[in-house]
């Protein structure tokens, strides 16, 4: 990992907005909005009441707000986080918290750009989705919930609507309309102590 | 080691407050307020009022400058802002405009 070269001591109370533009590590304590365009490490000493937008984010330590990481979030073991995170990739190491939505926009553009890698990513994906539904897991092992036994029957109707759509229209507008909107990549996630690597 | 550093691709608009001392390479706007040293090497800028333990200043600070002991300015700093120290240093090289009460 990088070494930060800006570190605010755990001493040290922030209160306004961050505007970053190299690493920084956050040691203390931070009341407002962070916009990074680098890495934002919050150390385990350090709590963020506000929303972070950054490259990547690493929480080690309490999050209280949304996290928006362009390229990456990771929940560390020490971490907590109160708020939706919406990133490509996302880590959750066990015994880190989240208490929020967890949105991978990766995910829909894959779907968009290639539909033979697509199925197979996104029975994976809803696999996993369903499990860290359950609430309270501490296994990853995947329990296969009632509706992700579901789910295989789902993309067989979505390309049979897309063959439609497209004899009938042969608009891969609609198509794609479609596709994002079957694609619930949205994860819900409680006390879930599981590794996720997308 | 107990220290703030903000980077100099950093720029802070609110209130800092704490007990170590910090480093600006970036910029702070709004208001700084700690117990012990702060320091701003070339290329740092605050423009906020700052209160601390001693300042250092080779940079620039727009805004009213307390300490407790000792405020220098250095060859090449720029301080405008009235300024309230026991010990003043004024380096040659240095500009200063305002006021000092001690």
């Amino acid at each position: 990992m990088v070494t930060p070269t800006t570190r605010i001591d755990a001493s040290h109370r922030i209160e306004g907005a961050l505007h970053a533009a190299e690493p920084v590590s956050l040691c203390g304590h931070l009341v407002g909005e962070v916009i990074s365009d680098d890495v934002f490490v919050i150390e385990a000493s350090a709590i963020v009441e506000g929303d972070v937008h950054a490259t990547d984010v690493v929480v080690l330590g309490t999050v209280i707000g949304t996290i928006e990481g362009t390229e990456s979030v990771s929940v560390g073991a020490t971490g907590q986080v109160a708020g939706d995170i919406k990133t490509r990739s996302f880590e959750l190491i066990a015994g880190g918290r989240v208490r929020g939505q967890v949105e991978s926009a990766a995910a829909i553009t894959r779907r968009q750009a290639g539909r033979g890698q697509a199925s197979s990513w996104s029975q994976s994906s809803r696999r996993s989705a369903g499990s860290s539904r359950s609430r309270g897991v501490t296994a990853p092992t995947p329990e296969p919930s009632p509706k992700a036994a579901k789910e295989p029957a789902k993309p067989k109707r979505t390309s049979k609507k897309k063959s439609k759509a497209k004899s009938a229209s042969k608009s891969s507008r609609a198509a794609l309309r479609e596709e994002v909107e079957l694609s619930p990549e949205v994860v819900e996630l409680d006390n879930v102590n599981e590794t996720l690597t997308s | 080691m107990a220290e703030t550093i903000i980077g100099s691709n950093i720029s802070i608009d609110g209130e800092i407050s704490g007990s170590d001392s910090v480093t600006v390479l970036g910029t702070v706007r709004g208001r700084l307020s700690v117990k012990d040293q702060v320091t701003i090497p070339q290329g740092g800028r605050i423009e906020a009022d700052v209160e601390a333990g001693s300042v250092e200043i080779a940079g620039v600070i727009e805004g009213n400058v307390a300490v407790s002991d000792k405020i220098e300015i250095k060859s090449g700093g720029l301080l405008v802002g009235d300024v309230k120290a026991a010990r003043v240093l004024i380096a040659d090289g240095a500009t200063f405009k305002g006021n000092i009460n001690q």
